[in-house]
């Protein structure tokens, strides 16, 4: 029943599962109210609930811990097994708790991976086929038939819900990847809008600082035609003009640097 | 005496400018922006102008492209002064009819020389 599943994505094996926990709460209420039916063995059933419950609190609250003792996993195979312990008590193939196998099913399917989903819906299988086993042996067909209306509506619910699962999984890996995306890319674009504006920058520092220069330079050039050979200001005033001169060619490699990035891009 | 119109922006240079032109035996005529440096070249012919590229208004290549489709002063040889040192002002100066370009800052021994060879080309 669960062929046309996809490989869910990414699986958060210590996500909460708190239905467990809210849905074993309720049925130890049910089997409370519903002591007195004939079918049902009482305390036994509430027993068995309440080691469900007492079970799924204490994997919550002490023995989910990462790479702790308790995989997901094996937590839904516990909550099967306890499933089938209250049919047990509670009429065997009678029972009218089969649909107890859904809990830990939708569980895998809204946790775990394909191969797990279908390993918790075999053993749900194999559980409720354990009830079934005299009928299968004496041949009562309607019964067997019981069985596999009982199976194929466990596996159609489990396929149903691990296709929404998937789906719903796979979108939200899709908003969470697009929002890196655009992270990573409002990130780029920053960074070369940065580079550009500076580059932009660049020629309009060296232009205003050119000016200012070329006074420097030319008065210096002017005094030096005017000083007198031998001059003791002569050595300074050489100083000055080369030094603007190095401004100036600093200035120019800059801008020539700019230009390299603007031809560049 | 061959007189030099100086169109620059800044006053400093324009000081500078003259000083120099001064000092290689030139008088000089300066215009602040295009709209002014097109009104004293329309008035005083020089022999020369010195036209710095960027200028409030109008730019250096408007007033060359103007100076050059006026009769009167299209035979006036026209340098282009610029901040930048890059290839698009060359390629856009001579484009408006520039008949040369200097980059700032302006070295007086370049200029001199740039400023009488053209002036020498005018003459013959």
């Amino acid at each position: 029943m669960t062929h046309g599943l996809e490989a869910p994505a990414a699986v958060d094996p210590n996500a909460l599962h708190y239905q467990e926990i809210l849905f074993s709460l309720v049925m130890s209420v049910v089997a409370v109210l519903g002591r007195d039916n004939p079918l049902v063995r009482s305390p036994e059933i509430l027993w068995a609930f309440a080691a469900m419950l007492a079970f799924n609190l204490s994997y919550h609250r002490l023995l989910r811990v990462r790479g702790g003792a308790i995989t997901p996993l094996v937590s839904m195979a516990v909550n099967v097994a306890l499933c089938s312990l209250v049919l047990g008590y509670s009429g065997g193939d009678q029972s009218g708790f089969w649909p107890l196998y859904l809990l830990p099913i939708f569980t895998a399917c809204l946790h775990l991976e394909r191969r797990h989903v279908l390993g918790v819906c075999a053993a749900a299988g194999a559980f409720l086929a354990y009830f079934y086993l005299e009928a299968f042996w004496n041949d009562r067909r309607w019964e067997a038939c019981e069985f596999l209306i009982k199976l194929g509506v466990l596996g159609l619910s489990a396929a149903v819900t691990a296709q929404l699962s998937v789906k719903e999984r796979r979108q939200r890996e899709r908003i969470e990847a697009l929002g890196r995306s655009l992270e990573r890319r409002t990130a780029g674009d920053l960074q070369a809008m940065k580079k550009q504006s500076l580059d932009c920058l660049i020629p309009g520092i060296v232009h205003a600082l050119n000016n200012p220069l070329g006074i420097i330079i030319g008065t210096v050039d002017l005094l030096l035609k005017d000083a007198p050979a031998g001059s003791p200001r002569l050595q300074d005033l050489e100083r000055i003009r080369s030094a603007a001169r190095r401004c100036a060619q600093l200035g120019g490699d800059l801008q020539a640097y700019a230009q390299t990035q603007g031809s560049a891009r | 005496m061959s007189t030099v119109l100086i169109a620059d922006d800044n006053s400093g240079v324009r000081r500078v400018l003259v000083s120099m032109f001064a000092a290689a035996g030139m008088q000089t005529v300066t215009a602040r922006d295009g709209a002014q440096a097109l009104e004293s070249a329309r008035r005083f012919l020089p022999d020369l102008i010195l036209l710095d590229v960027r200028m409030p208004g109008r730019d250096g290549f408007d007033v060359c492209s103007e100076l050059r489709s006026d009769e009167a002063t299209r035979g006036i040889p026209i340098l282009m002064l610029t901040g930048q040192g890059v290839l698009e002002t060359e390629y856009a100066g001579i484009g408006s009819g520039a008949d040369g370009y200097l980059f700032k800052p302006v070295n007086f021994g370049d200029l001199e020389a740039r400023v009488r060879s053209l002036l020498a080309r005018r003459a013959s």
